[in-house]
């Protein structure tokens, strides 16, 4: 492993790391158990852990309403590991332009990566239970998102979108995450709204219960 | 561009105007002629009306900072034609690689053009053009790279205000009172990986020579001596 300070290309490479495997910076980015969507459709929706859980083995105490998940946020061993996607921040202005505080983990040391791919990851939106007790700001984020990948692959050619929704729901006493992942052209995106008012709609309903079944 | 006094500058809207009219006529100077001469001239004179523009945003700017945002969606159309026609004068000087280069410059121009310029149909060409460009001119490149970098979110800031991106309300990539959004990267905590990718985001990022046998095809590289390139440089 090299470790130095210096220039290059015009930027401050601070502690430049070059190694031979993920585990020699901690990033492992690649283990996400992203589910695989069956070709010719586009939304899949399966299990999550639960992140409050996961967050307290972070030693993350304060459970945000409306975060964006790192993309290895289910295998980090700790806070300065987790990598957010470029888009976490343009999340957190979208958030904040809809009335909703997105918490993207910056001040807990998360990092960002950034790619030269067209391929438009958005990221893991995790939306809390108490968050969808108003679910009107909610909704409107989620239509900026939509807006806004769709406005960024709008003119490339073959570009496609990835977007995972991490809703909280209330089972009995207890919660219980479903992951809603979208795989697919950006046009199509808005698909995703009218199947997440659908999943609000019948959790009040249910009165509070677990409206979603693995694999629906 | 021939008819230099047929030209509305004054206003955005009078320019794009002009530049619809002359179109057809300017697209021919740009890629059909073989007059080189003539290209440098369109090159020209595409230059002299974006210093136009550019004069025009930062006049304006803080008065009337609308205008100025239509004037910087303008810039990026013109930006667009000047780089294609600096391509095809780099093509008619056997330089490639700077060929290549202004058609990346000119493919990412036309992008922000067509975003930025909703139901402006010469944008919209334009784009549709400079693709087939592509395919027609340069030969098939397959794969690109694409760097993956780990950045601080502190160090990324914003280059309408200078605050850490995200922290501010200016989306990178939208036009703000004649100034495009973007996120400045000031510094790097790791370089993870490099990687071959068929759609990226920058062009620029290219495979510039095979060491070897072709990784995909197993086709051995063609030779090139010193001898036959000085000779080519020669012709």
């Amino acid at each position: 492993m090299i470790q130095s300070k210096h220039q290059y290309a015009g930027l401050a490479m601070r502690e430049l790391r070059v190694g031979n495997s993920n585990e020699e910076f901690g990033l492992e980015v690649n283990r996400r158990a992203v589910p695989e969507v069956p070709p010719g459709e586009t939304i899949v929706i399966s299990d999550f852990p639960s992140v409050e859980d996961r967050l307290n083995e972070l030693g993350i105490s304060e459970v945000p309403y409306v975060a964006v998940l790192p993309r290895n946020f289910e295998t980090a061993s700790d806070a300065k590991a987790l990598i957010l996607e470029s888009s976490a921040s343009e999340l957190r202005i979208l958030g904040r332009r809809a009335g909703v505080d997105v918490e993207t983990f910056a001040q807990f040391g998360a990092r960002e990566i950034q790619e030269n791919d067209i391929f438009t990851i958005v990221g893991i939106v995790w939306i809390s239970s108490q968050a969808l007790k108003n679910a009107a700001p909610v909704i409107k984020l989620l239509q900026s998102i939509v807006d806004f990948a769709k406005s960024r692959s709008r003119t490339r050619e073959n570009s496609e979108v990835e977007l995972e929704l991490v809703q909280e729901f209330v089972v009995g006493n207890g919660r219980e995450s479903k992951r809603l992942t979208y795989k697919g052209p950006a046009s199509k995106l808005v698909d995703i709204i009218p199947t997440l008012q659908a999943s609000l709609r019948r959790d009040e309903d249910h009165g509070g219960v677990l409206p979603l079944n693995s694999g629906q | 561009m021939a008819s230099k006094k047929r030209i509305d500058v004054s206003t955005p809207k009078g320019l794009l105007d002009a530049f619809e009219r002359e179109e057809a006529g300017m697209r021919s100077v740009r890629s059909v002629t073989y007059d080189v001469s003539k290209k440098h001239s369109c090159d020209a004179e595409l230059r002299h009306i974006l210093n136009h523009v550019r004069a025009q945003i930062e006049n304006i700017r803080r008065e009337r900072p609308d205008e100025a945002t239509e004037w910087r969606a303008v810039q990026c159309y013109v930006e667009s034609l000047q780089h294609e026609t600096a391509m095809w004068i780099a093509i008619s000087k056997n330089n490639a690689s700077l060929a290549w280069s202004y058609f990346c410059e000119a493919e990412r121009e036309a992008l922000q053009a067509v975003r930025h310029l909703p139901n402006y149909g010469p944008a919209d060409r334009q784009l549709i053009h400079i693709r087939e460009v592509e395919r027609v001119v340069f030969p098939p490149q397959r794969l690109f790279l694409s760097s993956s970098l780990i950045v601080a979110p502190e160090d990324v800031t914003c280059s309408v205000c200078g605050t850490v991106y995200g922290e501010c309300d200016h989306l990178a990539g939208d036009i703000y009172g004649g100034v495009l959004a973007m996120k400045v990267t000031n510094g790097l905590d790791a370089v993870r990986e490099v990687s071959f990718v068929e759609n990226p985001s920058s062009k620029h990022c290219r495979i510039l020579e095979v060491a070897g046998a072709d990784p995909l095809t197993g086709v051995p590289p063609k030779r090139v001596t010193r001898a036959a390139r000085r000779q080519r440089k020669k012709r």
